[in-house]
C-alpha cells in the first residue's frame, strides 16, 4: 500500500492538441506539469486520470526506494500515454529535435547514446539544431497521416526543452557498435523497435492493439534508420548526412 | 496432444509485421514481446480459436497448394519454439491419455 496524500489534486493540462484532466496523489507533482497546466479543475472530477498503484509498485521494483511527487511524474507518462491514444496521441521514448523545420527522433533503450548523439550534432551544428523535447514526447497522428512532435513534461534527466512542436520528419534508432554504419530498417525490424518505444502499461487489450495502428502509422509513411554507432562525432555527421541527403531528395 | 495460446497474449500487427504482445498479468511467464514470421499468424490464429493441430495442417495444405509433410514441417518448428518461450501450452488429450 502506498501512503500518499488523501485529497487529490486536480488541474486541467494541454498536451500536444488534447487536454486532459488529471489527478495527482502528491501536492507537489503539479510542478513538474506546470507549463502545461491550464487551470484547477472542479472537485469530484470523474474523468479524471490518476496513476494506478499497480505502477508505484513497478516504480520500488526497479529498485527504487521510495514513491514520492517524482515517481509519480514519471509513471504518469504511461497513464498518460494510454489516454492519449483516444485521441490518436501517444508519448514515445526518444529525444525529438529540431532541424530545418522538421523533428527528428533519436530512439534506443535506455543508455544507449541518445543523449551523447544530440549533443554531438549540437555541438557541430549549433546553429542548426534545438530540442524539442529530451525523453519523452508527444506524437499526434492527423487525419492525414502526417505526424506532429509535441513538447511535454517528460524532458529527461538534463531537463532538454526549448523548441515548439514540429511535423516528424523520421527517426533514427541507434545501436552501440564497434564502427559507424547506417541503414535504412526494414520493416521487420522497425515494428517491434517503434512498438516496444511507445508507453503503455500492457493492461488492456485494445491499447495493445491501439498502440500497433500508432506504430504502424509511422512506419508506413516515415523513414526509419538504425545508426549502428560508436558515439563520436564522426556518428553524429554521419547522422546528419543521412537526413540531409533524404530530406534533399525527398523535397 | 493439443496446443492452447496462452491467455493473456494478444497477436497484433504493425505494417503487416505480426508480433505477439504481452499484457501485464502474465509477464515472467513468456517475454513481453516476441516478431513472429511474416504469415504464420494464421497457425497463431487457429490455434486460438481451439484448432487442433492436424486440422490447422489440412487447411493450410488446402489454402497454400503446398504438401501437408512440409506445413507438418514448418507446424513443427512453430510450435517447438512458442512452447519454449511460453506463448503456448501443451495440452494432454483426454483421448490419448486414457
Amino acid at each position: 500500500m502506498v501512503d500518499y496524500d488523501i485529497e487529490k489534486y486536480q488541474f486541467l493540462i494541454s498536451l500536444g492538441n488534447t487536454r486532459l484532466s488529471v489527478a495527482f496523489h502528491f501536492s507537489k507533482t503539479y510542478i513538474f506539469f506546470k507549463p502545461y497546466i491550464i487551470s484547477r479543475t472542479e472537485d469530484n472530477c470523474t474523468e479524471c486520470i490518476s496513476l494506478q498503484e499497480i505502477l508505484f509498485e513497478d516504480w520500488l521494483k526497479l529498485g527504487n526506494e521510495t514513491i514520492d511527487s517524482y515517481a509519480e511524474y514519471n509513471l504518469l507518462s504511461i497513464t498518460i500515454s494510454e489516454k492519449l491514444l483516444l485521441y490518436n496521441h501517444f508519448i514515445i521514448h526518444a529525444v525529438a529535435f529540431y532541424w530545418h523545420g522538421k523533428a527528428w527522433l533519436i530512439t534506443a533503450p535506455p543508455s544507449t547514446g541518445k543523449s551523447t548523439q544530440y549533443k554531438n550534432l549540437k555541438d557541430i551544428y549549433p546553429n542548426e539544431i534545438s530540442i524539442i523535447n529530451g525523453d519523452r514526447p508527444v506524437l499526434e497522428v492527423k487525419e492525414d497521416g502526417c505526424i506532429m512532435v509535441h513538447p511535454s513534461p517528460w524532458n529527461g534527466k538534463e531537463g532538454w526543452k526549448g523548441a515548439e512542436a514540429a511535423p516528424l520528419g523520421g527517426i533514427i534508432c541507434l545501436k552501440q557498435g564497434k564502427e559507424n554504419k547506417i541503414q535504412p530498417l526494414p520493416v521487420k525490424d522497425s515494428s517491434s523497435r517503434i512498438y516496444a518505444s511507445i508507453f503503455q502499461s500492457f493492461q488492456d487489450e485494445n491499447i495493445i492493439k491501439k498502440v500497433a495502428s500508432m506504430s504502424t502509422a509511422i512506419i508506413k509513411k516515415y523513414p526509419i534508420w538504425l545508426l549502428t554507432n560508436l558515439g563520436d562525432y564522426a556518428s553524429s555527421k554521419l547522422l546528419y548526412k543521412t537526413i540531409a541527403d533524404w530530406e534533399s531528395q525527398n523535397k | 496432444m493439443t496446443y492452447k495460446t496462452r491467455e493473456g497474449v494478444v497477436l497484433v500487427k504493425v505494417a503487416d509485421q505480426p508480433l505477439l504482445i504481452a499484457s501485464r498479468i502474465i509477464w515472467g511467464k513468456c517475454p513481453q514481446l516476441k516478431r513472429l514470421p511474416k504469415g504464420s499468424d494464421i497457425y497463431w490464429t487457429l490455434l486460438s480459436k481451439g484448432i487442433d493441430e492436424n486440422n490447422i495442417i489440412q487447411l493450410i495444405s488446402l489454402l497454400t497448394h503446398k504438401p501437408q509433410e512440409l506445413i507438418k514441417e514448418y507446424f513443427d518448428i512453430f510450435l517447438d519454439q512458442l512452447i519454449k518461450e511460453g506463448y503456448l501450452i501443451k495440452v494432454e488429450n483426454q483421448n490419448s491419455a486414457s
